[in-house]
């Protein structure tokens, strides 16, 4: 379970690490979703100002297993951090993010895979022995922009 | 008579019953029987009558301090100067909220410091993420190994459940509070503070790290973890001074509940018992199921190549602990331990929470030869004066054909705990003991060599009781040559302590 736990946090990786250097929060592309929603992230419960926070977005049940339809990269400069999505139709989202606090790129996790780096889920979601599941993690995104807030494990 | 009136009485009927009361008990506690007591009630109840109940008593403060502890009885040896700590459960309610398990209360580690013939006593909560957590909260947040809370907070590993309650490792001028499915807790060797969860190296944090570490005459020391959900283990290496020296991970460790191990100078020796992963469950403990003609799996790993291995079975059962271990010349291996079954560890640490009495089968003392190149077999098991528990030798004999090895043992008439120090002679089977009698439970007793000793029985045991009669917990030392002597020295503390688990010793 701890394995598969990784090795989506490792796919949702791959999605923002395609992320060009992340100034601001827009972010990299996957699927070629346009729209006029956006979403505003608020992450609290940030112990270290370094790193970054790495974060991926996904819009089905499906992709959020897999990939994500968008992913961001933003620098940790504050012990709260927003990081934006735009340009999205409306619909149901779910965010996983992780806290990459040494800046190596990748989602830490001890020997036997369980994640050493602060992640959450929106919603604030919990999973039980792996990663919340998407019935838990998902909101709806609906007219100009929706304020989401989510907080460090 | 209209719908709402007849609810309303109904509910009026219920309230004056005091069954709404209940319910809401054991919807907190998560207790499944229908009509039954809270852990809370239970052992309320309990203890008004049974006053072994008391070693079950959630710690009434966080700290403790006795400056000078009393004598009692006899004197301190000179001689017998350090610290001798334990650790155990010792926080077991919150908010009206009794924990299912034993082994779900938090740990409190105390230090009793001999010097100059008085001994001082300090007890200290281990100022763990979850005690902290649940202080500021006020109630329990998380699900033990035994016990399910509602409405739990979010757990993102092992160590937010992490009660650092089981034993204590003085290593490189501090200690660590263990554990067994996570971090050990470092604490400061004279305040008793907590500094932190320990992490050995980046890719450790995290890592179980059991409570019963090994460590060879030259200060190495060795341990393990288990994660018995994905059937694999970690090997820890640790240099005298604190250092990682060697880790490793090993595949195909059958899901067993694996405790203690035992080590010769070439060899780790694991057994999984037939107490095993085998469901799901809302608890740890319940994912755990007794299987009475699954074989023990005895796996023995080679210090100076972890890969290489050799397997053996043994008949069912479950232990806890282990004596010592050693190789003759043929390479084959003997080691002592102290088997059961499942009737503990499943039932009876839960139906002690409550007050009850679980008749439990008796661990008795075995002894194990592992053949080269054959099989596994029981040479001996010793019916009498079970159950055995908390099995101690004189660490210099570590990895040696010992002849002695220490028990506590003799049952006590109420059936809850043990009344006796035992020595084993493996050599001649006698047994020599000390009765502290029926007002007593009995808990592990160490072995602490005399320095210059050169007899293997040359030392003191060391350990502390409960006496149910003066409510207080007593500091007993013991000439580890003539038990039948009784104690050299009793002392008494202005308090009674919860029941504790495992010590060490740290000379001055």
């Amino acid at each position: 379970m701890k394995r598969e736990f990784k090795k989506i946090m490792m796919t949702m990786l791959l999605v923002s690490a395609s992320a060009a250097p992340a100034l601001a929060a827009e972010n990299s592309v996957k699927q070629g979703l346009s729209g006029t929603a956006s979403i505003t992230v608020t992450l609290t419960g940030i112990k270290d100002v370094k790193g970054s926070i790495q974060a991926g977005l996904f819009n089905s049940e499906d992709n959020y297993k897999g990939g994500g339809v968008r992913g961001a990269t933003v620098d940790v400069k504050a012990d709260t951090v927003i990081i934006n999505f735009a340009n999205l139709p409306d619909g149901d989202y779910a965010i996983k993010l992780f806290h990459d606090v040494d800046g190596n790129g990748k989602m830490n996790a001890n020997l036997f895979g369980m994640p050493t780096e602060p992640f959450a889920f929106s919603n604030n979601a919990v999973g039980k022995m792996g990663p919340a599941k998407w019935k838990d993690a998902k909101f709806t995104v609906s007219g100009s922009e929706t304020a989401h807030a989510i907080k460090l494990n | 008579m209209g719908t709402e009136f007849s609810r309303r009485v109904a509910l009026q009927t219920l309230a004056a019953s005091g069954a709404i009361a209940a319910f809401g008990a054991l919807a907190s506690t998560g207790v499944n029987a229908f009509a039954q007591t809270s852990n809370f009630d239970s052992y309320a109840q309990s203890a008004k009558k049974n006053p072994w109940a008391l070693g079950w008593r959630s710690a009434g403060a966080a700290d403790l301090s006795t400056p000078e502890v009393k004598l009692i009885s006899g004197k301190i040896p000179a001689g017998l100067s350090g610290t001798f700590y334990r650790n155990g459960p010792a926080l077991f309610e919150r908010d009206g909220l009794r924990v299912n398990y034993w082994f779900d209360g938090d740990g409190m580690v105390h230090a009793y410091n001999l010097d100059g013939g008085k001994v001082s006593h300090t007890g200290k909560m281990v100022r763990t993420g979850k005690y902290l957590r649940e202080e500021k909260a006020g109630r329990f947040l998380v699900s033990g190994l035994g016990t399910k809370i509602d409405n739990p907070a979010p757990i993102t590993g092992p160590d937010d459940v992490n009660a650092a309650n089981t034993s204590i490792l003085p290593i490189g001028g501090e200690l660590l509070a263990l554990w067994e499915g996570g971090s050990a807790y470092r604490l400061d060797d004279t305040t008793l503070e907590t500094i932190g969860s320990n992490t050995w190296a980046p890719e450790l944090q995290g890592m179980p790290f059991s409570a019963h570490p090994k460590i060879e005459n030259d200060g190495t020391i060795w341990n393990f973890g288990q994660d018995f959900f994905n059937q694999r283990m970690i090997i820890y290496k640790i240099s005298a001074g604190g250092k990682l020296a060697g880790m490793r991970v090993l595949k195909n460790i059958p899901g067993g509940m694996i405790h203690d191990f035992c080590m010769t100078d070439k060899h780790l020796i694991f057994v999984a018992p037939s107490f095993r992963v085998t469901r799901k469950a809302d608890t740890i403990l319940g994912m755990f199921k007794w299987l009475p003609n699954q074989s023990q799996r005895v796996i023995v790993v080679e210090k100076d190549n972890l890969d290489n291995r050799r397997e053996y079975d043994l008949p069912p059962g479950f232990q806890f602990h282990y004596g010592n271990a050693w190789e003759d010349k043929s390479g084959d291996i003997r080691f002592s331990v102290c088997v059961g079954d499942n009737s503990f560890v499943e039932k009876g640490a839960k139906a002690l929470m409550r007050g009850e009495i679980f008749d439990t089968t008796p661990a008795r003392l075995a002894h194990v030869v592992l053949r080269k190149g054959g099989t596994a077999k029981i040479e001996s098991i010793l019916n009498e004066r079970a159950t055995h528990e908390f099995p101690q030798f004189n660490a210099r004999f570590t990895g040696q054909n010992a002849r002695y090895v220490y028990t506590v043992g003799d049952q006590a008439k109420t059936g809850v705990g043990q009344v006796s120090i035992l020595k084993h002679d493996l050599k001649t089977g006698n047994i020599t003991a000390h009765n502290y009698g029926e007002n007593s439970i009995v808990e592990e007793h160490l072995f602490i060599p005399r320095a210059g000793g050169i007899r293997e029985d040359d030392g003191w045991l060391t350990g502390t009781s409960l006496n149910l009669k003066t409510k207080a917990t007593r500091l007993n030392i013991l000439n580890a040559a003539r038990l039948e002597d009784g104690p050299l020295a009793v002392l008494e503390l202005p308090y009674a302590l919860p029941l504790g688990v495992h010590g060490a010793w740290k000379g001055a």
